[in-house]
């Protein structure tokens, strides 16, 4: 049993290092071997969006200038994972998302992570500005097919305060002994907070332009809002659970009916796109300054 | 004057709402009897596909757009006004196309009324 801790924070022992870590030794209690690694020690490069790892089938054409492709098998040796991150500006740090987008690979190249336990650990100084915290942290490890069985919010404002605080760490522990227990057991039943979306457990609904429908915006589910005795309810029908966003056959008729046929558009337009944008290439040199560095 | 034709390509599981709503002849010939535009339904079966439980499987990546296992709707008409309100019924009944390439084969004017209206009508967005 090897669980992973990934620590999305550039901050040397802060409070995500630190949970992180405090999970690991609940985990490792467990019986579980444990190993860290710091996402932001690593160059992981935009993706350019061309598509060339899926539509030649090669591997991202950054895989020898950068972290994410050792990061990414890095992962594949583990059972499961704690993922860390701290909630700045109402969402997680950059990193996260930087990884989520060089994902494109696994078009060509399956997730090894499918049906793994994983849970986040999401540190953050002031209530009211984490809106979107496990935003970035639930799409990475949804669209590497992982279980997510917990998330976590942790209420800390001084560096490295997490260091002295017991309620923290017993958040953080509780995280870790779950991934153990998800791993050893086969049961990834989600241990947090419910939320609204019954698939991915968040409560950031978007109200569709129809003005009746509602959707999570992450896994893509549909249903319909009531208001009870005073109390808001949203509903989502039981078929549409299986067909959420990440689910493997959402994804493998995405990849099927909605990214792969776009070759043959490619191809076809091409010829005229060429001429088409010849006349924005004329139009202000955009990269005149790319030798200048700040 | 230009051929108005809007091409509408709707591919596995694409016109989904909740119930689920499968294309019908049906519904697209009351459309046309109330709009006055002519529609026509083309299923297409791509070559490679095999079932694998509920779901289809095909290579398209290595397809044309109009090989790839779909169900395409042509509308076509003189008028404008008429293929307009068709392309807004069809939006409302299936929702949009859910690609760009969704719209292949439409013609210029048509492509660009059927865009205009997916950008207005489609609540699914």
């Amino acid at each position: 049993m090897k669980i992973l801790g990934v620590v999305g924070s550039c901050r040397r022992l802060g409070n995500t290092e630190i949970l992180v870590k405090e999970a690991l030794m609940a985990a490792q209690q467990e019986g579980a071997e444990v190993d860290i690694v710091r996402w932001t020690n690593y160059q992981i490069m935009p993706c350019e969006g061309d598509a060339v790892c899926m539509f030649l089938g090669n591997d991202c054409k950054h895989k020898e200038k950068d972290g994410h492709d050792y990061l990414l098998n890095m992962m594949y040796e583990f059972d499961g994972v704690v993922l860390g991150a701290p909630c700045y500006i109402l969402e997680v740090e950059a990193v996260i998302k930087q990884f989520i987008d060089r994902l494109f690979i696994l078009s060509s190249r399956p997730s090894k992570m499918i049906g793994k336990p994983a849970a986040i650990i999401v540190p953050y100084a002031t209530r009211g500005w984490t809106s979107y915290a496990f935003l970035q942290p639930t799409i990475v490890l949804h669209f590497l097919g992982m279980h997510i069985i917990d998330k976590q919010l942790i209420h800390i404002q001084a560096m490295s305060e997490t260091a002295g605080d017991s309620l923290a760490q017993e958040k953080a522990r509780r995280v870790g002994k779950e991934v153990a227990y998800a791993v050893r057991t086969g049961d990834h039943s989600y241990k947090g907070d419910p939320g609204i979306c019954p698939v991915c457990h968040e409560r950031n609904i978007r109200i569709m332009s129809d003005n009746r429908t509602i959707e999570c915006g992450i896994c893509a589910i549909r249903g319909r809002l009531s208001v009870v005795d005073g109390e808001i309810r949203a509903e989502f029908p039981q078929e549409q659970l299986p067909w959420h966003r990440f689910a493997p056959e959402s994804l493998y008729r995405h990849s099927t009916y909605e990214i792969k046929p776009s070759k043959d558009y490619f191809i076809r337009k091409w010829p005229a796109l060429k001429q088409d944008r010849a006349k924005y290439k004329e139009f202000l040199d955009i990269d005149r300054r790319a030798g200048e560095t700040r | 004057m230009e051929d108005l034709i809007a091409v509408l390509r709707y591919f596995p599981l694409d016109p989904v709402t909740n119930p689920p709503n499968p294309i019908r002849q049906a519904n697209l010939e009351k459309i046309a009897i109330e709009t006055g535009a002519s529609i026509l339904l083309h299923t297409v079966v791509n070559k490679g596909q095999t079932i694998d439980g509920n779901v289809i499987r095909e290579d398209t990546m290595n397809s044309t757009i109009e090989e790839v296992s779909q169900e395409a709707i042509t509308v076509s008409c003189e008028d404008e006004t008429a293929l307009r309100s068709a392309v807004r019924e069809l939006i409302k009944l299936y929702r949009a196309p859910r690609t760009v390439f969704g719209t292949w084969g439409s013609s210029p004017r048509g492509r660009e009324i059927v865009c205009r209206l997916c950008d207005e009508y489609d609540g699914w967005y």
